[in-house]
């Protein structure tokens, strides 16, 4: 079995990054109560379950599509819209990919997010991160050098990683940065 | 029932599968992972594959792209990082490699309907397909060439403008500039109606047949390719099922009730054979046969009678 599949990777590298977006757009298409966020994870759930994803040419245009008809699906069981509203949704041009200089800002702007992050986290947390990810210490050599079991690095360890991943995660508290994609999405338009 | 608006921190369901997949995470590096433990866990719901995925997406962007220059060089690292920088790298290998080279990783895509079915969707390039009752529909993109194949039943195409597109049947490559197409695959051959746009084949003698709206009708097999006109009833008729109806025009009996089962799980059967000649016309919704039967009775004074299995068409 192998732990971190190659859709794993494809996912971290062609999927994930377009988070913010797509959950821009799922705010515009939201008719129901559903959460933008449920939505966006909905997506994502079928990304990871798709046989064919290595052919996705355009995963971002893909996505965009998908989460649009998911859209269209819960309003059309919702029963609140009629086919009007289908049919514009079928208007609905989907932008292309943004040029370079954007993707390079926002890319700093999670990285400076991410720098935050690391030196927000308990220090018991940081250090075990630190000489596992950074430094590449073997764990036996983490726990004898801070006097832990394997089993209290293994939760210091864990905690680091659930923190650091909610920080990159775009639309929660304290993201500020939804208004520049917002206007970039715009401009597209 | 909207509760938008009062809930300015959403409460994230999903916490607890961060939680965890973090965890899961933590063991894979510190090696103490139970692999089969985790992979029940990562295949029970497709919430966990993602949470799982993106915590390896935080730790793997991390080395990816260090966060401050403040950070010192990374010094050796251990075999286990560079087998999984190693795997990822195949990765991406293939990615540049397919979007400069002739293909891309090839794999077929799919999308089938039951009987009595109906299905839209929307391609990878933005081109739209809609699926008849039990059909199928297999597509792959690279960056050079669509390829379709309608294994089975029917499905119209809108298609985008792209690299050229094919459909596939047999052997044959019938070629589709961007337009919108009805393709019903027959048992020997496949008929295709250009509704915008046009479609060409070499036929077995090297002639090329070329169909657009004016001579609209292609029919493709194996030793033949023939090109006729189609009247806009025929047209009409043939795509009548993507507003879910069923046209017949001129019609017998026979040839309706073949078409009507094109739908239905309970099929109609006639019993009688000399009444598979009867002239018949109308429109009629596909999923539902008891308008259909109620003219044929009506109309016809065909006596029709249920079975567990069928509709029973009798004098």
């Amino acid at each position: 079995m192998t732990v971190i599949r190659p859709i794993d990777c494809w996912f971290a590298q062609e999927v994930l990054p377009h988070e913010r977006e797509l959950l821009i757009v799922a705010r515009r298409l939201r008719t129901g109560s559903d959460e933008p966020q449920d939505l966006v994870q909905d997506v994502f759930a079928r990304m990871l379950t798709t046989e064919g994803w290595s052919a996705i040419a355009n995963p971002r245009t893909y996505m965009l599509q998908m989460l649009r008809n998911i859209a269209i699906d819960r309003m059309r069981r919702a029963k609140i819209v009629d086919f009007r509203h289908f049919a514009d949704a079928d208007e609905y041009d989907l932008p292309d990919d943004a040029p370079d200089p954007h993707r390079i800002v926002e890319g700093r702007q999670q990285m400076k997010a991410f720098a935050e992050a690391l030196h927000a986290l308990p220090e018991r947390c940081r250090v075990v991160f630190e000489r596992r990810r950074i430094e590449g210490q073997s764990p036996r050599q983490i726990a004898s050098e801070l006097g832990v079991s394997l089993s209290t690095l293994e939760k210091r360890l864990a905690r680091a990683i659930h923190l650091l991943t909610r920080a990159l995660e775009p639309g929660r508290a304290g993201d500020a940065s939804d208004g520049a994609a917002s206007e970039r999405l715009r401009q597209e338009r | 029932m909207t509760r938008q608006g009062d809930n300015p921190e959403p409460v994230h369901a999903d916490d607890t599968a961060a939680a965890q997949a973090a965890t899961w995470l933590a063991r894979y590096q510190l090696g103490t992972l139970d692999e089969a433990a985790f992979d029940a866990w990562r295949t029970a719901d497709p919430a966990h594959a993602v949470a799982f995925a993106r915590a390896w997406a935080m730790w793997d962007r991390f080395e990816a792209q260090p966060a401050s220059a403040a950070q010192p060089p990374l010094p050796v690292r251990p075999a286990r990082r560079e087998l999984l920088r190693a795997a990822c790298a195949v990765l991406a290998v293939g990615i540049v490699a397919a979007g400069t080279s002739v293909t891309r990783a090839y794999a077929w895509s799919s999308a089938t309907t039951a009987l009595g079915e109906n299905k839209r969707l929307r391609l990878p390039d933005g081109s739209m397909a809609a699926l008849n009752t039990d059909s199928r529909l297999s597509w792959r993109f690279s960056d050079r060439e669509r390829t379709f194949w309608v294994e089975r039943g029917e499905v119209s195409f809108a298609l985008r403008d792209g690299p050229r597109a094919i459909v596939q049947d047999d052997g044959k490559a019938i070629r589709l500039s961007p337009g919108r197409f009805n393709l019903r695959r027959r048992s020997e051959a496949v008929d295709l109606l250009v509704l915008a746009g046009s479609a060409s084949v070499t036929d077995a003698g090297g002639r090329l047949v070329r169909a657009d709206p004016r001579l609209p009708s292609l029919l493709v097999s194996q030793s033949t390719a023939v090109v006729r006109p189609a009247t806009s009833e025929q047209v009409a008729g043939t795509i009548a099922w993507q507003s879910g109806e069923i046209l017949f025009q001129d019609a017998t009996l026979g040839s309706a009730v073949e078409e009507y089962n094109r739908f239905l799980t309970r099929k109609i059967v006639i019993v009688d054979r000399e009444l598979a000649s009867i002239p018949v016309g109308g429109r009629f919704t596909s999923t539902d046969p008891t308008a259909f039967l109620r003219a044929i009775s009506a109309g016809l004074g065909v006596r029709v009678s249920q079975s567990n299995s069928a509709y029973l068409l009798t004098r």
